[in-house]
């Protein structure tokens, strides 16, 4: 059984343009210790997603359902009060998008990483605080740093300080939305081998968020593609970067630059559609070279062993 | 200066009387003092000295009985004092109790000069019953209500000294003057310095009729502060101005800005109608003029400083600050920790008390020392104007007094002034420590 299990999600917020369909129909499974990636360009629902998962709602939301299976128990069947008690940070915690301003400038490292031992077991401050500075060495931070502002902080300490947060109420998933996008290249590496070694010590299964798809790479033992509020491809890290199916993929690719080699990186031309008013059919067909008639009909995702949501698979199949 | 300020208030109740409201409203405690007297430090600004109190008391009244026959007995008492001041007393007073039994007695009170002249100030039975209690006041002339006849004697002597006569006799300047052509104008005539002595003398008809007496010789200048109208000693009343004022205005302004700070933030966090609420409240108590408001309320109620204090805050629960503050917590509550607390499951209340509130600190501490000012100010206000606190004395209402008092044409500045720049030296350091405040707190001020 997956720990974490997703069917069918839907997230809509309402504006006074109509509903923007953010997640629209998200399925995926996460394995017990495994990492899954969800990449894609900026706002095509990857944050979305998380929120979802993490009921992190704003106020204006239009269609909230769909199905989150946590070992097996669905969560949205709990109530506010349940979610957040028995949920928020025992089963699924999350690392924000830009951890730089995660933390409250006013409020001591190791108090803040406390924050969640306090809220969640009504822990003493002492306690807590003991835990939180093993928690903070647990992100190879050395104790001093409890007692330190976080604007005492680098960007790097920064993140494991919300990292070492996150992980203090020992969840079963971290979710983690753009952990090192504000980091250099090292800090970044350093990040990415930490969560790695967390991952094997605690039991951790990870969703990773980022548009960074080298990055994904290193971390991701599979890789979710979105586009416009949609899964577009699902596959082991391995099937995506070797054989990616859907043409957006493809493209994805093709668009990183290479440190080596002759290929000079290719944009994908057009703009991500309105996410009110999305395309009938396939989302990418719009801006995708091979779009011909069958695309103005929602292609399905699953296509014998791969998950794609391509007609051309179809063809595929058909010709093979 | 907030610490002179500061230490001066908690000065205050081991110098001047505790029950000072008590103290202050009662005008039987103040007679020794003289009436509108500049404070004393002001010799240091002139060539002359001026005249200071002098009080010989009743037990420093020296004397006796001698005489004494089976008839009549004559009891004499005596007072003695140096006068070596440049200026002539505003006004003098002699207490005298007697008791009789059957025959009221004849009592006289002698002026002696150090020249060795003498003047008899008073002469005669007194008319009402024993046991007689009674002041002789000069320059007013009067024993028992009735003139005394002083003046008429003192023309007589001084004209013995070729003194140019004048259509008002003052007795205190020409009791103390030299003797010749200028001895009865106030403005010319010099003072005679050197030992004088006042004699107050009866003679009684029964061997048991007792006579004491008091002098007071009031000087020019009283204390550090000097008197008002009712010969109250100003001083007691700014130093008590200190701790009310300073406790009058950190109070109102900690509940006040405390008040708005929460219902800012309170009303930025949850948004919506209650939001609209609070911020429509907060327009109208802008726009509507609170002081003549807090005048009807003191004219109709009286209200002590207590309640005074509750009224302005009842007023002042959302302010200029409220939408200060709700302007930062609107961009505060946008924050990614906020977001990251709420995911967390930290409750609204931890959120808004443990997130939000303590990002407005820097802001509301500078708005809290600024607007102490305020709040010392309007309690000042209202007491000038009469209607604050009716029995504790305040800066703002002994200028009140001093107001209506007429000082400023009497020219009686120190009644004015002082209390005055006790409000401005108070002020001045509040604003100070919120200019402080804010080049700390705001980093753009800060001078590197």
């Amino acid at each position: 059984m997956p720990t974490l299990q997703v069917k069918d999600l839907h997230l809509y917020y309402r504006t006074s343009r109509g509903p923007v369909k953010a997640v629209d129909g998200v399925s995926f499974d996460l394995g017990e210790k495994k990492t899954l990636a969800f990449v894609g360009e900026s706002g095509c629902g990857k944050t979305s997603t998380a929120n979802a998962i993490m009921r992190a709602l704003p106020k204006n939301v239009h269609r909230y359902t769909g199905e989150v299976y946590l070992d097996g128990k669905n969560l949205m069947d709990l109530s506010n009060e349940e979610f957040r008690k028995d949920v928020r940070w025992r089963g699924v915690s999350m690392v924000f998008q830009g951890a730089m301003n995660s933390l409250s400038p006013v409020l001591k490292v190791g108090f803040q990483v406390a924050e969640p031992l306090l809220v969640h077991l009504d822990a003493e401050r002492e306690e807590a605080w003991e835990q939180a500075v093993e928690a903070l060495k647990g992100v190879r931070l050395p104790e001093y740093v409890a007692n330190r502002y976080p604007h005492e902080l680098s960007g790097g300490m920064k993140q494991r300080v919300v990292i070492a947060m996150a992980l203090i109420l020992k969840p079963k998933v971290v979710i983690l939305d753009e952990p090192t996008s504000a980091l250099d290249v090292m800090t970044q590496a350093n990040i990415i081998n930490l969560l790695k070694r967390l991952q094997s010590e605690e039991g951790l299964s990870y969703i990773f968020i980022t548009h960074d798809l080298a990055l994904a790479s290193e971390l991701a033992d599979y890789v979710g593609i979105m586009y416009a509020g949609k899964l577009v491809e699902l596959g082991t890290s391995e099937e995506i970067y070797r054989d990616a199916k859907h043409p957006y993929t493809q493209l994805l690719l093709k668009s990183v630059p290479l440190l080596r080699g002759e290929q000079t990186p290719a944009s994908i031309p057009g703009d991500p559609p309105d996410l009110i008013n999305p395309p009938m059919g396939c989302r990418f067909r719009p801006r995708c070279p091979f779009a011909f008639d069958r695309c103005a009909q929602e292609p399905p995702l699953a296509w014998g062993n791969r998950l794609a949501a391509c007609w051309l698979l179809g063809q595929e199949a058909a010709a093979s | 200066m907030l610490f002179v300020v500061v230490a001066a208030a908690a000065l205050v109740p081991f110098v001047a009387p505790y029950d000072v409201a008590s103290v202050w409203g009662d005008v039987s405690r103040w007679t020794d003092l003289p009436r509108n007297a500049p404070p004393d430090w002001i010799d240091a600004f002139s060539e002359q000295k001026f005249a200071r109190t002098i009080i010989v008391d009743w037990n420093e009244f020296k004397g006796g009985a001698s005489n004494t026959t089976e008839d009549f007995k004559i009891i004499v008492t005596r007072a003695r004092w140096k006068f070596e001041y440049d200026t002539f007393p505003p006004d003098m007073r002699v207490y005298f109790r007697a008791n009789w039994s059957s025959f009221k007695p004849l009592i006289t009170i002698t002026w002696e000069r150090p020249d060795g002249e003498k003047i008899t100030m008073f002469s005669g039975f007194p008319t009402r019953q024993a046991p007689l209690m009674d002041t002789f006041d000069v320059p007013a002339d009067t024993v028992e209500g009735a003139r005394a006849g002083l003046e008429g004697r003192l023309r007589e002597w001084a004209a013995g000294f070729n003194a140019t006569d004048v259509a008002v006799v003052h007795p205190h300047v020409t009791l103390y003057a030299e003797t010749g052509p200028d001895m009865l104008s106030p403005a010319r005539a010099s003072v005679l310095h050197g030992p004088y002595a006042l004699t107050v003398e009866a003679l009684a008809f029964d061997a048991n009729d007792t006579l004491e007496a008091r002098f007071v010789s009031y000087g020019g200048v009283y204390g550090l502060a000097g008197t008002d109208s009712l010969r109250r000693d100003l001083l007691v009343g700014l130093l008590w101005g200190a701790p009310v004022a300073l406790a009058f205005g950190a109070v109102a302004a900690v509940l006040t800005v405390m008040a708005q700070v929460i219902l800012g933030a309170l009303g930025a966090y949850y948004g919506g109608r209650f939001d609209e609420v609070i911020q429509r409240a907060t327009d109208f108590v802008i726009i509507i003029p609170v002081l003549p408001i807090l005048i009807l309320i003191g004219f109709l109620y009286r209200p002590d400083l207590v309640r005074i204090l509750l009224i302005i805050v009842a007023f002042n629960v959302v302010g200029g600050t409220t939408k200060v503050i709700r302007s930062i917590a609107l961009q505060v509550k946008e924050e990614s920790y906020i977001e990251a607390a709420r995911a967390y499951g930290a409750s609204r209340a931890r959120i808004l008390f443990r997130y939000i509130i303590p990002r407005t600190m820097p802001y509301t501490f500078a708005l809290m020392s600024l607007s102490v000012p305020a709040f010392i100010f309007l309690e000042a206000s209202l007491s000038f104007l009469g209607v604050g606190d009716p029995v504790l004395p305040t800066w703002g209402s002994i200028m009140g007094d001093a107001s209506r008092g007429g000082a400023i044409y009497n020219g009686l500045w120190w009644w004015v002034a002082l209390p005055a720049s006790g409000i401005v030296f108070i002020t001045v350091a509040f604003a100070f420590l919120g200019y402080a405040f804010d080049k700390v707190l705001n980093p753009r001020l800060r001078e590197e």
